[in-house]
């Protein structure tokens, strides 16, 4: 029921109000003073108050300044008389609604009330928008627990409010409260049913509770607060889930909650509600998110690893690979090497024993010239069979001879010299493509000419009509690169595997020992021999040798 | 006449050149081991001007002849045949007992080129006899 204070030193003027207020269906107070008012509004909440501007004591402006400090939301009409216009005018200032000249007219006067309660009513719609946008524009739970609680006070007209929600084993916890001590907010753990709070959460009833406990048979074995006064007590559901609790007391003001809070504090719980479930939401949204984004990163972590390894696998593949070839070549080698050089060392007695007594004979005088001939033969056989031998074991034992620094392109270039005629003879060009001033190696030279000898003497014999052999020399990191590109016949794949074998060879009177020679020159300066080739093109031969340091002077 | 003590093993290497060396003007000696090698450089009773040595030969090899002999303090001339090419090896040694790289021939040697350098050794000319 709508409640209206009326203030007035007249008392015909109190009783035509009332009674025709009264008639109108509110319920009235009257008082006589601007003291007596204050009093009346400090113990219960009225809805519009109709106060006499001209009070004797107090007047009427200070005692609306009063009531406005009392109760925010109250309506105040002021009742003035003549002459006092342009006070009317600075009370609207402070706070009042409306103003009415005497003498009163009932009918102006229920229009002025009706009016105020519809204002009233606005103000409350609108406090209603302006909690719903301050709550949900925080989503953040411990930042929107203080709004609320704020709000609470400030909209339930209450001294004190708190909030409490359910931990993980179900149990309410005060999440934040006004009025509580650390320790009790600390301590409080409440099972369902326990206590008012538990009570509430378990009926999902919201209640009022008046001058403590003492009155409530439900709880009268609890001991409450002393210096609460009232207090509501409201469930916060949401999806026909009980949230949490909040409760809101009021100490210091007089006036005990009524029905009408209660019916404001439902509204003000639905909207709470609906925060605190999109605040969950947003938290486990946010870890939910964070697990995301580390799970992510872990992964991206895992992934950077798991490519690095297997980067290093291929790699440590590839290498292995190299290396098993090339171990595999000179362990074939070297027991190769061995056993060449055993064997020259058995044949070698024999073949001086025969070459000898072939030189021996041909001391005699030989009238037959078959027989000298013969003789001849043998000797310059046994010398063939010494030079296969020589260079056996020049490759099984390849040794790197005499170190020298070595300029490179001069060293290629006495070669070139000693053949170029020859060769331009039999239609092939040479084209240099050296690279001016080289770097140093440090090499044997007598060794590094037979390589590059041999080298030329392949490609020449690859270009039986003519062609060209482009010799380049290059830096390739901290090798010096030396290229032999010849237009020649090219080699197939079956040949390419082939051509370090010791003895085997394409040509009709070639020993097969000249790349293994070259291989073996070439390994033990620690350098690298290798081939391209495609058939009916050319072949190119690349020579990679270490760059000398300055200190290996 | 110089005399030449030809040392190797092998028989039919020992009498090509001992046949060699006859009919280029030289007397010879063989020994087909180094026991009598030393034997015959260290009795006196033959006076030896230069020694054709085999390297490889069973129990004492070329090398411990001339260990034996610098022991002794009896340098004596000396050509050293290897059956290998691999002569870093005697190198050191060959230094150390006294004779220079040049001194080692691989086998199979011509049997002229071979005459060049016992000339050289003993100091003839190259159209001087054994005499």
């Amino acid at each position: 029921m709508v409640k209206i204070l009326v203030v007035d030193d007249e008392k015909d003027i109190v009783e035509i109000l009332s009674h025709s207020l009264r008639r109108r269906g509110y319920e009235v107070e009257t008082a006589i003073t601007g003291e007596e008012g204050i009093k009346k509004a400090e113990n219960k909440k009225f809805d519009v108050a109709l106060l006499d501007i001209n009070l004797p004591g107090m007047d009427g402006i200070q005692v609306l300044e009063q009531i406005k400090k009392i109760d925010p939301e109250i309506e105040v009409i002021m009742v003035t008389g003549f002459g006092s216009i342009e006070s009317a005018i600075d009370t609207l200032k402070k706070g009042a609604y409306d103003y009415i000249q005497k003498p009163v007219n009932s009918d102006k006067i229920a229009v002025s009330v009706e009016k105020a309660l519809e204002k009233r009513h606005l103000t409350e719609t609108v406090a209603l928008y302006e909690i719903s946008k301050a709550i949900f524009s925080t989503i953040e739970m411990d930042d929107l627990l203080k709004t609320i609680v704020d709000l609470a006070i400030k909209v339930l007209r209450a001294d004190d409010a708190s909030i409490m929600l359910f931990d993980e084993n179900e149990r309410l916890y005060i999440a934040i409260s006004y009025g509580l001590t650390e320790q009790i907010q600390k301590e409080t753990r409440l099972a369902l049913g326990d206590r008012i709070a538990g009570w509430v959460a378990k009926n999902r009833q919201p209640i009022i509770l008046i001058n403590g406990l003492v009155n409530d048979d439900r709880f009268k074995d609890i001991r409450g607060r002393e210096d609460i006064k009232s207090s509501m007590i409201v469930p916060l559901i949401k999806n026909d889930k009980v949230l949490g609790i909040l409760s809101v007391n009021r100490l210091k003001i007089t006036e005990n909650f009524s029905n009408i809070d209660l019916y404001k504090s439902s509204i003000f719980a639905s909207l709470v509600s609906l925060a605190l479930d999109n605040a969950n939401l947003y938290k486990d949204l946010k870890k939910t998110q964070h697990e995301l984004i580390q799970s992510n990163k872990e992964l991206e972590e895992t992934e950077k690893e798991t490519l690095s390894v297997l980067c290093d696998l291929k790699d440590t593949h590839a290498k292995l690979k190299t290396n098993q070839h090339q171990l595999w070549q000179s362990s074939k080698l070297a027991a190769l090497g061995r056993l060449v050089s055993d064997m020259a060392h058995e044949v070698n007695n024999p073949l001086m024993v025969v070459s000898g007594r072939a030189q021996l004979c041909l001391m005699e005088d030989i009238q037959n010239e078959e027989l000298k001939n013969n003789l001849k033969i043998i000797f310059e056989e046994c010398q063939r069979a010494r030079d296969i031998i020589q260079r056996l074991l020049k490759f099984s034992r390849p040794s790197k001879g005499e170190l020298k620094r070595i300029d490179v392109d001069n060293c290629v270039e006495t070669v070139v010299n000693l053949i170029e005629h020859q060769y331009s003879l039999s239609g092939i060009t040479i084209k240099r493509n050296y690279l001016k001033d080289p770097p140093f190696i440090l090499a044997d030279e007598k060794q590094m000419q037979e390589v590059f000898m041999n080298l030329l003497n392949n490609s020449r014999d690859a270009m039986a009509g003519g062609g060209v052999i482009e010799i380049t020399t290059s830096l390739d990191n901290t090798f010096l690169r030396i290229d032999f590109k010849d237009t020649g016949l090219g080699m197939p794949e079956e040949v390419m595997k082939m051509i370090f074998e010791p003895f085997f060879t394409t040509k009709e009177s070639g020993t097969g020992l000249g790349l293994s020679v070259c291989y073996g020159i070439i390994k033990a300066h620690n350098g690298e021999l290798k081939f391209e080739s495609q058939p009916n093109k050319g072949t190119t031969a690349t020579i990679l040798l270490p760059l000398g340091e300055i200190s290996d002077v | 006449m110089y005399r030449i003590l030809v040392v190797d093993d092998e028989l039919q290497m020992a009498k090509v050149l001992e046949e060699f060396l006859v009919k280029s003007g030289f007397l010879v000696t063989k020994a087909l081991n180094g026991e009598d090698a030393i034997n015959i450089l260290t009795s006196g009773s033959t006076k030896i001007d230069l020694m054709i040595l085999d390297m490889k030969m069973p129990k004492v090899s070329g090398m411990d002849v001339l260990r034996e002999m610098k022991n002794m303090n009896k340098i004596i001339p000396a050509i050293i045949l290897s059956g290998s090419v691999d002569t870093e090896k005697y190198l050191a040694g060959m230094t150390e007992f006294g004779y220079a790289s040049g001194d080692i021939l691989c086998k199979p040697v011509d049997l002229f080129q071979l005459l060049d350098v016992v000339k050289k050794k003993l100091g003839l000319n190259e159209n001087g006899a054994g005499k």
